[in-house]
């Protein structure tokens, strides 16, 4: 049998070899397909908002086709975990919205990001101008990001697929994606024909043996369900969320007072508190429960793996956020609260002044009871980490 | 239907291109148990690089803050090698079939400087929007379809419905 993947989960391949044998190659078999396909010009890929050109949708729907064939293929296969797989979460309306600002920017800009990446190497100054654009996108995006928080956070149903949502199984949802990729293809094909005469309609042999061949191994998987269908449905997502950590920030590294809260009370019993701050602000006031540490000493502490860690130092103390990332490193879930001591001190610490309570919902005000044990002494006295 | 553009004289069909494509984000999977993505690793780059110039602003944002929380190297990561490969893939690409050329690319009514201020708009929302949904069209809108997400569907529908109504209002730029 083949060896299981994803290799650089299952602990076959270190992870500078991920970077150079797997993330490189990877990105550059990425780039070589859509610079041969001529997605590094922008007048093709603006072509497929007139109906001139609808190449670019058909090399979409061809990708997504055989990325989802092959996830799921090779995890009926056995050949891949999938429950090592990590699953992009659904955020309904943020998602909805990004996607209609994306597609008026990709009609103006005649890039999308990646390909604007790629035109820019080759010699592009309108997808450097474009690039430049997206930097100053995100950086809006990142700089102002208070004022969207709540928008980009709402509506998360986590891990949703359209085989749960449909209520129609995984094998035939696949054959369902598979023959909208093929009746998709073809009729924007067909519309391209119609308006601009600049195509014939004649479609080369090979690709019809690739579509008929595509259509016949999801058919299979449609028809013939395998045992472990059940199985893999039940584990796929299961990385979703917070797993992928720093990489890719799938949960927020940064929490505010409130959601470490709920992060606290939803763990109860499975939580770990500490005060990286000096011993002397310690002395003077913490959180109940909390333990003084240093991010040195938090790196080498031993830590169950079901442990939540909620940290905090001082207001902007960039330490908290990388020992965040170690103990995320080490599989751990951990957050930072955002504001540091001085952002929990109104909430959890003094009496609830009048002018914090003005500004909370009756729902907040009354989690916020719950909550008001946050770090409380449940779980300590700690093993010695807590006596200095 | 052989198409010519002035980057690949004959192009790749899409569909071969396609399957280029698919057979990178399966490999991704296989070996890295995560998708591909063009925007994580620009996003990890560009808070990077705010973080040299401006540490206050992105230590502080709630945000940005995530993508340099890596103990050792915030560039160390997946994604940002995979974009490293995409430049050096792209460029060997037009390397080798003698496509490499310095141009402003544009539709025959337009003039650069229209041209290039409304790519860099373009390109200001597209940065936006990238955020917003968690990712682009690789990361997100092939990667995500592939997985079957909800989201990802939606956000692909979505990027063809906002491109088709704004299509009217560019099209001097292109046609």
């Amino acid at each position: 049998m083949a060896v299981i993947g994803p290799l650089a989960k299952t602990g076959e391949i270190s992870q500078s070899l991920n970077l150079w044998l797997a993330a490189f190659p990877i990105g550059f078999l990425f780039g070589y397909s859509l610079q041969r396909a001529g997605l590094t010009d922008s007048r093709k890929i603006a072509a497929v908002f007139y109906l001139k050109d609808v190449d670019v949708p058909v090399l979409m729907f061809t990708a997504i086709v055989v990325a989802a064939l092959g996830l799921w293929g090779l995890s009926l296969l056995e050949v891949l975990d999938i429950g090592h797989v990590y699953f992009v979460p659904t955020y309904l309306a943020p998602m909805a919205v990004g996607g209609l600002i994306f597609g008026v920017g990709m009609v103006m800009g005649g890039y999308c990001p990646g390909t604007s990446f790629a035109a820019l190497v080759i010699g592009k100054l309108d997808a450097l101008v474009f690039a430049l654009g997206f930097l100053a996108g995100t950086l809006l995006f990142g700089d102002l990001f208070p004022i969207w928080k709540g928008f980009y956070e709402s509506e998360s149903f986590g891990v949703l697929r359209l085989d749960q949502v449909l209520g129609i199984g995984l094998g035939p949802t696949l054959l369902l994606v598979v023959l909208v990729a093929v009746g998709g293809s073809i009729g924007l094909r067909r519309l391209q024909r119609y308006f601009w005469h600049n195509v014939d309609g004649t479609v080369p042999r090979g690709i019809r043996v690739l579509v008929g061949l595509a259509i016949l191994i999801a058919a299979v998987l449609a028809f013939f369900p395998n045992r472990s269908f059940f199985a893999i449905t039940e584990t796929a997502g299961s990385m979703g969320g917070w797993d992928c950590g720093w990489e890719d920030p799938c949960e927020s590294v940064m929490v505010d007072p409130l959601k470490a809260g709920r992060l606290a009370y939803d763990y109860q019993d499975r939580l770990r508190c500490f005060d990286l701050r000096d011993p002397s602000q310690y002395q003077g006031s913490h959180l109940q429960g909390a333990v003084l540490a240093t991010p040195a000493e938090l790196e080498t502490m031993a830590l169950d793996p079901s442990t939540l860690v909620i940290l905090y130092g001082r207001q902007g103390d960039p330490q908290v956020r990388k020992a965040v990332g170690t103990l995320r490193q080490r599989g751990l879930r951990a957050f930072a609260v955002e504001g540091g001591f001085e952002a929990l001190e109104p909430y959890y610490v003094d009496p609830l002044s009048s002018r914090l309570e003005a500004t909370l919902s009756a729902d907040q005000l009354s989690e916020l009871e719950a909550y008001r044990a946050v770090c409380s002494p449940r779980q300590e006295p700690q093993e010695g980490a807590a006596s200095r | 239907m052989k198409l010519s553009t002035s980057v690949c004289r004959p192009c790749w069909r899409p569909q071969l291109a396609g399957i280029g494509l698919g057979v990178a984000i399966v490999l991704a999977f296989y070996v890295a148990g995560r998708g591909v993505g063009a925007t994580g690793g620009a996003t990890q780059i560009i808070a990077t690089l705010q973080n040299w110039i401006l540490p206050h602003l992105t230590a502080g944002n709630s945000y940005l803050a995530n993508y340099i929380a890596s103990p050792t190297n915030p560039l160390g990561s997946f994604l940002v090698y995979l974009l490293g490969g995409m430049l050096a893939g792209s460029f060997f690409a037009a390397l080798f079939s003698r496509h490499l050329r310095v141009e402003i690319l544009r539709g025959p009514n337009i003039g650069v400087l229209p041209r290039l201020t409304i790519a860099f708009a373009g390109g200001v929302l597209v940065g936006y929007a990238s955020r917003l949904a968690r990712g682009c069209t690789s990361g997100q809108a092939l990667v995500g379809g592939a997985e079957l997400s909800v989201g990802a569907w939606v956000f692909m529908v979505c990027i063809f419905i906002g491109g088709f109504a704004a299509a009217w209002l560019v099209r001097k730029q292109w046609l």
